[in-house]
């Protein structure tokens, strides 16, 4: 007993910080209606800009207040005045997008203005972190972790106050349900959701301070990591529960603590089952909690009296249009390729290479979430599934490289069918967690072993030989002409699929799920397969980035690579072919460039940067940000050469007015 | 067994709320049946129960004698049960044509086949007849190439009707599907409806419109607080004082 206890009990400090994440989580979840991927980069730019502060020299207080009571509602402030206002209550896929790419751009933007060198740990907040307090069941207390257990415990008191008993908390309530409902009692629902988004702002501001003194270093990972631990405990209390969470999050961190205690450090347990169990619980939660698959289902009483959402502008575009893009798609794109195969120096055409290999892996976002409707957080563990198959089967059985990507592709495949498996009954946001929680426990669970991933130096994976001609001792340019000879059967594969009956499958679907079942059309096998064959296309593009890199790690692969990916593929288009090949061939060409600046501007955050703010124009351009662009600067020239006259086409060329409040739901 | 659409004993909770409780109902084919009742009688719940949408606690959807409690909502409609929303749900950006050649492909018993990965969309002789049958029933051939997120809610809710109409199903539920439209969409609906009706189909309306209750049902099952208090030809349940109290409250 004794034993147990002194196992359990430095475990309750550190489910204490997955609580008061937890408790943030479910604050911002009640009082905004959006589920707040970018909190753990809010918390952690709290805790940078607090780390810096006391760093310098300033005093714990006024860097606290400066920290947390000034800046974190500020940003909460922007956060919602710029972008979340504008989002549908309804859009899911906007919501989530535009959350992911907070989460992906913050903390890159940070490192880009304050440098990326090591900080360590700030002081705490008011308690000494050596000095032992107590002794619990003879096991030491100390400050730090007296400090995150009163922080916890005076959180489940404040938030459960805000949310239950204040009239605050009601009108908030009410404005997440629906604002117009509200404004027609005479309250401003945009004031109102104002004040919620600073609220929940300075709760990840303090979890952010709270937790910073608790790890050696700062470091964005492990905010990420804590943020979907935190998940899993809000998760217990349906993302609804205060006091839940609170408890969820003590016993995960009880759980881990007795586990590091009873597995042996070099038992499989220990280092495969221990880190994993937060996402291994999120997972099992989705898939057999109701209140949590009926996240999707919460919907705004008033939208009886909306019109049906207006189409999205790709699929009105007008003929002319599509011609002229069609003309200077091909004409670009033949010309790259003749500049690549003459006169384009090594590193580019390897950066191009890089491109086309990008783009096979992006048109599995194409599938999933331009035809499938639905956002997918571990295409890149797809891929790695490919690449690591592939690899495996070329250094150990002497397989060639093609047709291990073949089999990788394969593999992958059918992962992604098994995967689809505990998905069938969800959509939307909790299937995009349940994704993610998936993509962290192959990160944690599988591909760490040698036989998956590789071994700690990385896995060779050889480039293909064809027929006589070697592509490794050739230049680059052999490689180049196979990629893209692959990746133009992959369009047509993915354009023949859109164009078929099980296109218009897919369409009617992701308009109306519940339309489409009612004509026939089953969905389990609709999703089983747009999972599959998405997974074998970035199975297919993970191999041959494998083959094109020669030497890949698990950290190639890793979950952060799949929401870049997201915010990359649907902030450039993600309902065309030619969108992810854009995607693919703008994210390196970007990234090349952008590496001939100087010092920490060139080091690659920048690139990841500009495609999150870009992202976040999602809300208003559903149809992908390069698309947009594509329409109104033909639009333009058109204008100019008919001299200002009306413009050719009205239906195709008028954007909805308000595509912010028109519910455009799975346009992405 | 009995031919058509069979409910007994159905009974739904919503928490404390019993939304159905034992609601027994026969449709035969070819048979329009009026479900009314006050709002919050359960008719839309019954058209979910018997659509797969919900779920009942208790109780027997069966059609031809055949059970379909167990069954999703799309094996249902490959049976033949077919409804329309009463808060359409149309898939915006596909045209009117191209809602009409989902409906009838994916209603084929025999499922998806996998050529239909790459094939053209295009319909079969038999599919395409079935479409420009409905298209001209609910008078949207003018406009059956264009995407349905144009057109407004009147002629949304006619795509609903041919939608679950093309290709004849055995049993249409249609949930308010006059709200909305003008005195000459309500009227065409009035007569797709009835020449659904003459084909062979069981219709089951709800309907707020107590005129066009009046004027196409057979017959008219009464809903409240999830019970039947009343069936009959409209005349016999609008006389009938269990009714009168219901729709006016107890003071009537």
């Amino acid at each position: 007993m004794s034993t147990f206890l002194s196992y359990a009990v430095p475990g309750v400090p550190f489910g204490c910080t997955y609580a008061i994440v937890a408790m943030g989580l479910v604050l911002t979840y009640r009082t905004t209606g959006v589920f707040n991927f970018a909190f753990g980069a809010q918390a952690y730019a709290s805790a940078f800009v607090y780390t810096v502060l006391t760093g310098q020299g300033v005093a714990v207080l006024p860097a606290f207040l400066i920290s947390v009571v000034v800046l974190a509602p500020a940003r909460g402030w922007i956060l919602d005045r710029y972008l979340f206002r504008r989002i549908a209550a309804t859009n899911t896929t906007a919501k989530l997008v535009s959350a992911v790419a907070i989460f992906v751009g913050l903390p890159q933007l940070v490192t880009l203005v304050f440098g990326s060198a090591t900080r360590f740990a700030p002081p705490t907040l008011f308690l000494n972190p050596a000095n032992v307090y107590f002794h619990l069941f003879s096991t030491p207390v100390n400050g730090l972790e007296l400090e995150t257990v009163i922080a916890a415990a005076a959180a489940v008191v404040a938030v459960s106050a805000v949310l239950r008993s204040s009239r605050l908390g009601l009108t908030i309530r009410a404005a997440v349900e629906s604002p117009r409902l509200l404004e027609l009692e005479g309250v401003r629902s945009d004031r109102v959701l104002s004040v919620a988004w600073m609220g929940s702002s300075f709760m990840a501001g303090l979890a952010g301070v709270l937790l910073a003194p608790q790890y050696p270093t700062l470091q964005f990972n492990d905010y990420a990591i804590l943020l979907v631990a935190a998940l899993a405990a809000a998760a217990l209390g349906d993302l609804a529960n205060v006091p839940m969470a609170l408890v969820g999050g003590v016993l995960l961190g009880v759980v881990e603590g007795l586990g590091s205690g009873y597995f042996s450090p070099s038992s499989i347990w220990h280092t495969g089952l221990l880190p994993a169990i937060p996402f291994l619980v999120l997972a099992v939660l989705l898939v057999t909690r109701p209140r949590l698959r009926a996240l999707e289902d919460s919907e705004d009483p008033l939208s009886g009296c909306d019109p049906p959402p207006p189409p999205s502008i790709i699929a009105t575009r007008g003929p002319e249009l599509d011609r002229i893009i069609r003309l200077g798609g091909r004409a670009l794109a033949l010309g790259a390729v003749i500049s690549v195969l003459t006169w384009v120096p090594g590193n580019w055409a390897f950066t191009l290479t890089s491109g086309l290999v990008y783009s096979i892996m992006f048109l599995s976002i194409t599938l999933i979430t331009g035809m499938g409707g639905e956002v997918s957080l571990c295409q890149a563990t797809f891929a790695g599934a490919g690449a690591f198959i592939a690899g495996q089967l070329a250094v150990h059985h002497g397989v060639p490289i093609l047709l291990g990507s073949l089999v990788g592709a394969l593999g992958a495949l059918v992962v992604g069918a098994i995967g689809a498996l505990p998905a069938l009954r969800l959509r939307g946001l909790p299937l995009a967690l349940l994704t993610l929680a998936l993509a962290l426990l192959a990160d944690n669970a599988v591909f760490p072993y040698s036989w998956a991933g590789g071994p700690p130096g990385g896995l060779f994976v050889p480039r293909p030989v064809i027929g006589s001609i070697s592509l490794a001792t050739t230049s680059s340019k052999g490689f180049f002409v196979l990629a893209l000879v692959i990746l133009v059967l992959c369009v047509i594969g993915v354009k023949l699929i859109q164009r078929a009956t099980v296109g218009r499958y897919l369409d009617a679907l992701r308009a109306s799920p519940i339309g489409a079942q009612s004509v026939g059309i089953n969905p389990s096998a609709a999703k089983i397969l747009v999972f599959a064959l998405s997974a074998a296309l970035a199975g297919l593009g993970g191999a041959l980035f494998g083959s094109l890199q020669q030497s890949i790690t698990p950290s190639d692969f890793n979950y952060q690579f799949s929401l870049v990916f997201v915010v990359v593929v649907v902030t450039t288009g993600v309902r065309t072919t030619e969108g992810a090949i854009q995607a693919g061939m703008g994210f390196v060409v970007l990234q090349q460039l952008l590496s001939y600046l100087p010092g920490r501007w060139g080091a690659g955050g920048l690139a990841v940067v500009l495609f999150a703010f870009s992202a976040l124009t999602y809300a208003s351009h559903p149809e992908g940000v390069v698309e947009y662009q594509k329409r109104l600067w033909t639009e333009r020239v058109e204008r100019l050469v008919r001299h200002g006259g009306q413009p050719p086409y009205t239906m195709a060329t008028s954007p909805p007015k308000e595509p912010a409040t028109a519910g455009s739901d799975h346009h992405g | 067994m009995a031919e058509g659409l069979a409910v007994e004993g159905l009974s739904v909770g919503f928490g404390g709320v019993r939304a159905l409780d034992g609601v027994d109902l026969a449709l035969r084919p070819g048979e329009i049946v009026g479900l009314v009742g006050p709002n919050g009688a359960g008719k839309s719940t019954l058209i979910n129960c018997v659509g797969g949408q919900l779920e009942a606690a208790a109780g027997r959807v069966s059609l031809d004698g055949a059970p379909l409690d167990s069954m999703p909502p799309y094996l249902r409609a490959r049976r033949g049960v077919l409804r329309t929303f009463q808060r359409i749900a149309v898939f915006p950006e596909l045209t009117v044509r191209e809602h009409l050649f989902v409906a009838v492909r994916a209603r084929r018993p025999a499922g998806t086949r996998w050529s239909e990965l790459v094939d053209r969309a295009q319909p079969n002789e038999a599919e395409a007849l079935a479409i420009e049958e409905a298209l001209d029933r609910v008078g949207l051939r003018e406009r059956a190439d264009v995407a349905v997120a144009t057109l407004p809610l009147g002629a949304c809710r006619l795509v609903e009707i041919a939608r679950a109409l093309v290709g004849g199903p055995r049993v249409l539920l249609a949930d308010e599907p006059s709200s909305g439209l003008d005195p000459r969409e309500a009227e065409t609906l009035a007569t797709v409806l009835r020449s659904v009706a003459g084909q062979g189909t069981g219709v089951l309306l709800v309907e707020h419109d107590l005129a066009m209750v009046a004027e196409l049902c057979d017959r008219v099952v009464v809903l409240h607080v999830g019970r039947v208090i009343a069936q009959g030809s409209f005349a016999e349940v609008m006389a009938d004082p269990t009714v009168q109290r219901a729709y006016l409250g107890h003071a009537a």
